[in-house]
Parts: structure tokens; sequence; C-alpha cells
């Protein structure tokens, strides 16, 4: 066995050995520093069992990936202090995250904010008691009458491979089922604190029942702390969930559903401007606007695929059992904008033909999943369907991705985007539609397309639309989750599901190359990043309101009037 | 332009905190004063009070900022 070390200097080994052995190896005074090793990128154990060649570091204070232990650790902490103070909570599961931890909970009676400090103060109580952590190994059935009272552990245990040695970590009274790593004391668990307590169903799925998640972060020194508290202090001010009502842009109503805000006057005319904008900059460019249904007979979605691939996440209406007719609100324009290229027979010379429409959409959300503008169930996208041949492919990609560089670099999120490669997961066949020599074709071009314009993108595996491989430009919000803003796909199946063609040159029938694309993103969502972006605080030719005229006195009222007649 | 005029019988400060706080980009004070000069009294929002300027001059430099869509 072969251990690469981040040198690139390389162990061997005849049998198996531990990054602790490693460290020894190393120095004596890596191997006391060591808190744990990352192995093929992996956080792990320092008596984690190496058996095979793997590219091994030792992780020490000093490294970045310490905090993400400490934060394990601190989750323990916290699920102890927990069971101390309430004795018969059931425990399911508590990572690290990103910039903190959380630790999901099954409690007798509800848990809130309001109880967060008594549970903090016993979290200093178990640091200041120093007490150490040790790991243990115990056979499947061994590990089941360990934690007899835990039934979401059982649980966790069964799901293990059967014959496999299971982990725990115990510190004082506590004992948790656990793959590592963690600190050797909890007496580093000095800087935490308690950041929300909010629902989160047992493993992800809403047919589940719903635990007490409890968010909370940790960091090595005070400073760093009290930083990131403030950091999100001013994250939350700028939150446009909570900007955007206090100035009036948004509001939602119960009686209408989650997911469905109501732009008010103010919302609407940004949303409006922006709208205008996108309208006359893509006509400029050659794009020809058309409008199309909400809703379709199920026939369209059937050919589409989106009966069979996305039918979950449509609105249907009707019953398929009883009507003889079911129809679902549109969940994407393609389908109806292939009906407009199919009016009448296409030529070589009618290429690239450009659809675009300021379209509104329905996607039948989770309701888990619901949040402020980002995450809606209507709304509304300028999108585009581009019909080409393959010569044209690459010249009319960059000059849709020109398109929505233009639109961000106005709005001012040019810098705050990032790039991600979506790509179909060839393990997961079911999903889409087309051939594994299709898809490799649509990928193949797409990436030397990438290449070539030199985008810094990231692979995501599993993450294409059901007919193609996509380009995402990704924005984080305040609160730093991720979301698409803005996508550009390139698809050659569904010119087959629709049998499109076009007549070529040489008189033969041809598919063209379909373009989906959006220019700005979804307008709900791109109003709230500019809510978030400039606090509130828009561009003068967004503003809703651009001049406000105050008199001083009721004898200038009359001037003021005359100021405001020339002003509008 | 979008435009509003809050004429009511508030103290000055009070509706210049309030403008503010709608995030309003531009406010014209009106006075006894820019009334006689025929100017207006500019503020703009993070840099506070810009001057005095005839209309004219306001609306020049709005509809500049305007048109080319800058950035704050």
């Amino acid at each position: 066995m072969k251990i690469t070390l981040p040198d690139q200097s390389v162990k061997e080994y005849a049998g198996s050995a531990t990054p602790r052995q490693v460290a020894r190896e190393i120095s004596e005074g890596l191997a006391n520093a060591a808190v744990a090793a990352k192995v093929n990128g992996r956080l792990v154990d320092l008596d984690h069992t190496l058996t095979e060649d793997a590219s091994l570091a030792i992780i020490t204070k000093r490294d970045e990936e310490y905090v993400s232990v400490l934060r394990h650790t601190a989750s323990h902490v916290m699920a102890q202090a927990v069971l101390r103070l309430y004795p018969n909570t059931k425990l399911a599961i508590g990572p690290f995250i990103e910039n903190g931890f959380y630790y999901d909970f099954d409690f007798e009676s509800p848990v809130t904010m309001a109880d967060a400090a008594k549970i903090e103060a016993e979290m200093a109580k178990i640091a200041a008691e120093k007490l150490p952590l040790t790991r243990f190994l115990l056979p499947r059935d061994k590990a089941l009458e360990e934690m007899r009272d835990q039934p979401y552990k059982q649980e966790l245990i069964r799901d293990l491979p059967e014959g496999e040695e299971i982990s725990f970590y115990t510190q004082g009274e506590f004992t948790d089922l656990c793959a590592g790593p963690h600190l050797a004391s909890t007496a580093e668990v000095k800087h935490f604190k308690i950041l929300s307590v909010t629902g989160a169903y047992w493993r992800g799925n809403e047919k589940n029942k719903m635990l007490t998640r409890l968010y909370a972060t940790a960091f090595t020194k005070k400073q760093e702390l009290d930083d990131y508290l403030l950091q999100l202090e001013e994250a939350k001010k700028r939150d446009h969930n909570k900007l955007g009502r206090e100035l009036e842009l948004f509001t939602t109503s119960d009686v209408i559903g989650q997911g469905l805000p109501i732009l008010l006057p103010k919302g609407a005319r940004v949303v409006q401007l922006l709208q205008r904008f996108v309208e006359d900059e893509e006509q400029k460019r050659g794009w020809l606007l058309t409008k199309t249904p909400f809703m379709a007979k199920s026939d369209l979605y059937k050919i589409s695929g989106h009966w069979d691939h996305y039918k979950d996440g449509m609105f249907v209406l009707g019953d398929e059992e009883k009507d003889d007719e079911v129809y679902a609100l549109r969940p994407m324009t393609c389908p109806f904008q292939y009906q407009a290229y199919l009016n009448r027979p296409r030529s070589y010379r009618d290429l690239p033909l450009r659809y675009n429409e300021t379209s509104t959409l329905f996607r039948n959300e989770a309701s888990g999943e619901m949040h402020g503008l980002i995450r809606v169930r209507q709304f509304t996208i300028s999108e585009g369907h581009l019909m080409c041949r393959p010569d044209q492919l690459e010249d009319e990609f960059r000059r849709c991705l020109d398109l929505c560089m233009f639109m961000l670099k106005t709005i001012g999120l040019q810098d705050d985007v990032s790039y991600r490669f979506s790509q179909w997961d060839p393990n997961d066949r079911a999903k889409y539609i087309g051939t594994e020599e299709q898809w490799d074709e649509a990928q193949g071009m797409m990436k030397r397309i990438l290449d070539h314009l030199e985008i810094p993108y990231k692979i995501g595996i599993g993450e294409a639309a059901f007919y193609g491989p996509k380009l995402d430009i990704q924005i984080k919000n305040v609160h730093g989750k991720e979301d698409t803003l803005i996508t550009i796909q390139i698809d050659q199946m569904l010119a087959e599901q629709f049998n499109m063609e076009y007549t070529d040159k040489d008189g033969t029938k041809k598919r063209p190359y379909i373009i989906h694309r959006t220019s700005i993103g979804c307008y709900e969502r791109t109003l709230a990043l500019l809510i978030e972006k400039y606090a509130g605080a828009f561009p003068t030719w967004l503003a809703p309101v651009q001049v406000k005229v105050l008199n001083i006195t009721d004898r200038t009222d009359k001037t003021c009037s005359e100021i405001m007649e020339k002003l509008q | 332009m979008r435009a509003e005029y809050d004429d009511r019988n508030e103290k000055i400060g009070y509706k210049i905190r309030e403008a503010q706080m709608e995030k309003v980009p531009y406010m014209l004070v009106v006075g006894d004063r820019e009334a006689e000069e025929g100017k207006v009294s500019v503020r703009f929002r993070k840099e506070g009070d810009i001057g005095t300027m005839t209309l004219e001059d306001f609306i020049t430099r709005i509809t500049e900022e305007i048109v080319s869509k800058r950035l704050p």
C-alpha cells in the first residue's frame, strides 16, 4: 500500500496503517499536534485503518480543516447538553456544515430559541469538565444494544453494511454513533453560539417525522466568532425576505399560499423596468418575442418527456383516471415554443431562429423549500429557445452567454456569480432521455465551447436537465445559500421528440440543435438578489421612487407642485 | 421620472429620515430661500447634502445617471 503525503512523498506499508502511525513516523511533534486526518480529501479519525493506496494529510490546529473537526465535536457537546437538560430526547444526526454545525433532535416537548441560553450554559460546563473523547468499535448487534434508547440511531446502524465494525465516540456519560473525526477533549469547544431552531424532517423526507434542528456555530477564537455573528446580523438586515417586506416591494398571504408572493406596486415597478430592459435588449440581439399559453393538454408534455420525467413538479388540472383530457400548468416554455417552430417547414436559411418570451411558469416545489422570492411556485422568467444548425452552435452559445453577461453587468451582479457545468449521471439512466452517444456528443460539444471561452466552471454530475447538459450561473444569497440564477442548455433530444427539422442546402432533412437559455434569471429571484446586493437602495434607473420632493413650509407648496410637474 | 411629493405637515428632518428609510436615491428640499432663488437643495443618498442647483441642472444629472444605468 502506498500512502502519498501532501509534499508528494510516498510511504509504503506491507499491511494496514493508521494516520496516527504515519504521523508518528514523520515526527513525534506532528503526532502530538494531530487532531484528525484527511484521506483522499475526506476527514477521518487518526485511528482510521488505511488498507489501500491513498493520499493522506495530517490535520493539526493550524489547518483550516481544524475548525470543521471542532464544530463536529461541538455538535456532540450540544447533544450531550441537550440530554442532560432533557433526558428523554431522541437523537438523530449532528454533522458539521459550512460555517457551523447542527443537530436534529426529537424532543418530548418543544424547545425554542428561548431555551438556547440554557443549552449554551450546559455546553460551557461540559467544556469546563475537559472530558476526553474516545473512540471505540462495536459489531452490529452490540451497537444496536448500545443505542437501545435511540431509535433513530438504531435505524442508521441497520443501514450500515452488515459485518462492518461500527464506530462510536464517548465523552463522559455521553456516547454517540459517529464516524468521526473528533478533537481529543471537550475543553477546546470554547467559542460557540446556537443560531436558530428550525424544523427538519428525519432524513429530509417530508413523509417522516418533523424533528427539531438546532443550528449553531463554533470557532477557534472568540474574535472569529464575534466577527461571524456581526456578519450574520448584517446579512439579516439585507435579507430580502425581511427588507423586501419592510420596503413594501412584496408580501405574502396565507390564503393565497406558500411560494406565491404578491409583488406590491414598488416591487412590480422594479420587475417591469427589468423586463422592458431585457425585452428591448433581446430584440436588439435578434430574438423574436412569442406569447404562448400558460397551460397545455398532457399530450404536449408526453411528447416532451415532462409527463414521465417531471410530473411531480407540475400542477396538473383534472384527474387522469376520470377525465378525457387532463391539462397542466407549464413548468417551462420549451415545448410551447417548439410548436411555434413547427408552424411551417423550415429551411437552413431560417436558422438560427431565436424565440424569446417573458414567461410565467409554475413548479410544484416542496413546501419546506419555500423562501421569500427565491424559492417560489410561480415565477416569471426571460426564456429563450434557439434553433440552429450544427455549424452555428458555438457562435450562438457564445452570444447567449454574452447576453447573460451583459445583463449581469448592467445590474451589477457579474462579480458575484460562479459557473457550473451540469452533466448527466450515466449511472442513473432512468432520469434522462436520449442515448449515451447523444449525451457524450452534447456534453463534449459544451465542454469544447466552455473551454474555448475560458469559462472557469465546476462540474456537477447528475445536475443536467433530463434532455441535455447545462451551464448554470450560480449565485449565493446573503445567507450563503447557492441558487441558479441563469442557465444555458444544449439540447438535441427534444428536436427528435417533437420531430423538428429543417431542409439543408443539399435538400436533406436535418434536426436542428436547440439552445435553451434564460437571460437574467427569474424576475422574482433577481429582485431578491438585487434587494440583498444593494440593501434595498437600487441603482437610480431601477429605484421604484427616484426623487422625493420635500417642502420645508407650506409657503413653498406651489413651487414644489411645479417641480413635480417638471419631473414627471 | 418617478417622483413623489411629501407635503405632510412634518418637520423636514423627519421627512428626510423617512425618505432615507425608503432608500429613495434623491431628495429635493425646497424652503423659502430655494423658492426665491429658483433652485432646489439636493440630497443624494449616502453622500447627503450635495448643494443647491437649478431644477434643470438636477434633471440633467439624474437623466444621465438613469440613461447610463449607473450602479451605486
